[in-house]
């Protein structure tokens, strides 16, 4: 059954932005240290990059300069980065991390363990039973343009390192680029 | 204490409409001042930073601070509504000196005669306020024509079936460097018998008019040109209007216009970004700030004397909201199913498809002339992101892992897309419009309810167009052909809502584009337009801005 939280955490959310929660960059990381680690996994889960066609074509490039590791850090950084745009909505940015303790219950309620103690497969069973509601398809969404943008963004940002994203897919930026964020 | 200065003209807006006269008028010699809500970038700003560009939404205000309620129909005709910040449906097309014409693709067209006469020469539709236009075409033809010398249009002048009437032979530029896919799409519209012509762009392709040249850097439609080759309101007009002593106040939100006792506009309020009010007094005002935004300023200036609004004495003001009709197409050429010459051909980039087709601006379906219009073609748009998450969904469900790498590379790395789009007329009726909402602003102004509604002529013209915009993908070889024809409405293709005519009971303008029984307010953005024509309105916003610009010289004396 398909079930809507995003509405209700929006309007929630409105309460808790009262509260200086992303008061502070330093602080803002010692807060979301949870939902930091999960999004670790998550993106693991999400976008293995070392099985399959992707890796026979480019297995020479990939043992070259160990991307998965390159991308999926960065990636981490660029998402606590994500969480302090202001351009983006508060009540978005606290829908993305609600939508990690969400991960996690549902992980508890089908496993009695959190989602980052979970083996592989059942990772994958959790991604598909979230998947199936629809708060679940709305939040992995977000979360996949945002790993999205870390592989694919200017290198100013931080993530893309060594434009890692781009040689992988062939892609030519447009120019000028920009300097800084 | 000191005097205010008191300008000639003041007008809210830096676009297309407001342009042209700021232009006009410093050359002239009059006192301009110009009032922009957003930032003045120059070219040098003009990066291709599709998180900040496109993903973050720069050039337009935050969601979060300025939005518009938006009220649509259910099926059964029940409205409901939400708003931009719930729905991120945004209606805001580009806050900066320039306004939305930085951000465009630059197509150019013309509308044709039976544009200005849509009544007349294709009778009425039941359910659509389908009117003739009181301006005919000739009266607008010397304008066109000033803006391709003036703002910069360049292109190659071909006869074709539909071609409008040009009081000159060729186009002041020539065309831009042409994609070699223009080859194989003229070669399968010949084989199809269909009529295809080379697409007018503003973007000059070498340095003239005191701008630099196309860098063909891939990135044009939705990012802000880093040479000024593309024909902006700010590059085209207002750089050199300040030349000519225009002021430009950006960070300006005007929030009202106010009137003396005899009805004559005297000031315009805006508010800073610290939320200071500020006032400008001037002989003339022009309102130009987009369609929805100028309806809301007038609804917003209500008084005494005109307790619905200015323009509004015969409750006309926000009717008849417009937007482009259509929709768009694609199809896909697969590398690896083509010769390695022509893999090659298709990876050469920064290059123009400047080919379209108006064979069908009108054509006959049981027995009856229709109405029809213009289909463009396109490569898909560069930005990586966009186009990875093109790939997240197969139908209905998310894919992760190495399927959605393995699509995501594919898409990118291995394959072309090219798109087409569609634009007729989105017919005016009762039920699309821009009423005052009860909302407030970070400002604490009331914003626009946008109410939208899709006349089914529209889809049924569109659907027509889009068939053959497919049969041309297929005839090229194009694979997952696929395109979709829909009522909703282009945010960034909007007109009306300031309907100009001659009769006072059915327009909030004069011909002029003067508002009724007000002397001294001029609008001239694309709200005047009671019709939308089956093209992009920007060439036609120019044009009239400039023979408004005239008006407004002449009544000086």
């Amino acid at each position: 059954m398909k079930k809507s939280r995003r509405k209700f955490i929006i309007y929630a959310s409105t309460i808790f932005l009262s509260q200086p929660l992303f008061a502070g960059y330093a602080k803002k990381i010692n807060i979301l240290k949870e939902p930091y680690q999960s999004a670790f996994i998550l993106y693991k889960d999400l976008f293995e990059i070392k099985k399959g066609i992707i890796y026979e074509l480019h297995a020479l490039f990939f043992e070259e300069i160990h991307p998965p590791k390159v991308v999926e850090l960065n990636s981490i950084a660029y998402f606590a980065g994500v969480l302090a745009d202001e351009r983006i909505m508060k009540s978005s940015r606290e829908y993305l991390v609600k939508g990690f303790t969400w991960l996690d219950e549902t992980a508890i309620e089908l496993y009695t363990k959190k989602y980052i103690h979970l083996q592989y497969s059942q990772r994958q069973k959790v991604l598909e039973h979230i998947n199936a509601l629809e708060w679940g398809d709305d939040w992995l969404y977000r979360i996949m343009s945002y790993y999205f943008e870390s592989m694919l963004c200017s290198p100013v940002y931080g993530a893309n390192i060594n434009k890692v994203g781009w040689k992988w897919l062939e892609y030519e930026p447009g120019f000028p680029q920009p300097k800084k964020v | 204490m000191k005097k205010q200065k008191v300008y000639d003209i003041c007008i809210v807006g830096s676009g297309a409409g407001a342009a042209p006269i700021a232009y006009e008028l410093s050359k002239a010699g009059k006192k301009v001042i110009v009032l922009e809500k957003g930032k003045y970038y120059h070219k040098e700003d003009m990066n291709k930073d599709e998180i900040a560009v496109s993903r973050r939404d720069k050039f337009i205000p935050s969601l979060q601070d300025e939005f518009h309620e938006i009220t649509t129909y259910d099926s059964e005709g029940k409205s409901e509504s939400t708003t931009s910040y719930d729905s991120s449906w945004n209606f805001f097309n580009g806050s900066l000196v320039g306004g939305s014409s930085n951000l465009m693709s630059g197509y150019f067209h013309r509308l044709k005669p039976k544009d200005f006469t849509l009544l007349s020469s294709y009778g009425k539709i039941e359910g659509a306020n389908v009117v003739d236009w009181p301006i005919s075409y000739q009266e607008l033809e010397p304008y066109y024509d000033k803006v391709e010398k003036i703002v910069g249009v360049s292109g190659e002048v071909v006869h074709h079936s539909t071609l409008e009437p040009r009081s000159s032979k060729k186009f002041p530029y020539p065309k831009t460097w042409e994609h070699p896919i223009t080859r194989w799409i003229d070669s399968a519209a010949e084989k199809l018998h269909y009529e295809i012509i080379p697409t007018p762009r503003a973007i000059l392709p070498y340095d003239a008019l005191g701008r630099s040249g196309c860098s063909y850097s891939n990135f044009c439609g939705s990012y802000g040109c880093a040479t000024d080759a593309k024909s902006s309101a700010r590059a085209a007009l207002i750089d050199k209007a300040v030349l000519y002593g225009c002021e430009v106040q950006t960070d300006a939100f005007v929030y009202k216009l106010e009137h003396n006792a005899q009805g004559v506009i005297t000031h315009a309020d805006y508010y800073d970004t610290q939320k200071k009010s500020h006032t400008i007094k001037a002989k003339i005002f022009v309102v130009a700030a987009q369609a929805i935004e100028s309806v809301r300023l007038l609804r917003n200036s209500s008084s005494k004397l005109h307790p619905n609004g200015l323009g509004n004495n015969s409750n006309q003001l926000g009717k008849n909201l417009i937007f482009s009709a259509g929709g768009s197409g694609e199809g896909t050429f697969n590398y690896d199913t083509l010769t390695q010459k022509q893999s090659d051909a298709l990876k050469i980039r920064g290059a123009f498809v400047n080919r379209s087709s108006q064979q069908w601006y009108e054509y006959q379906e049981d027995g009856k002339t229709l109405k029809g219009g213009t289909i463009d073609f396109l490569f898909e748009h560069a930005n990586p992101v966009a186009r990875a998450m093109s790939q997240v969904y197969d139908g209905d469900d998310l894919v992760w892992g190495e399927r959605l790498l393995e699509k995501v590379h594919h898409k990118i790395a291995r394959s072309k897309t090219l798109n087409f789009e569609v634009f007729n007329d989105w017919l005016a009726t009762d039920k699309c419009f821009v009423s005052q909402s009860k909302l407030k602003d970070k400002w604490g102004v009331n914003v626009a309810n946008i109410h939208l509604y899709g006349h089914p002529h529209d889809i049924k013209v569109g659907e027509f167009l889009a068939q053959k915009g497919v049969d041309i993908l297929k005839a090229l070889g194009a694979e997952d052909i696929e395109y979709t024809i829909s009522s909703a409405p282009p945010p960034n293709l909007v007109a009306g809502g300031c309907r100009f005519g001659n009769d006072k009971k059915s327009s909030v303008l004069d011909k002029n584009c003067k508002v009724h029984d007000i002397d001294n307010l001029y609008v001239s953005d694309a709200s005047f337009m009671p019709t939308g024509g089956s093209v992009p309105y920007t060439w036609t916003i120019y044009a009239n801005s400039f023979r408004v610009a005239d008006v407004i010289l002449k009544n000086f004396g």
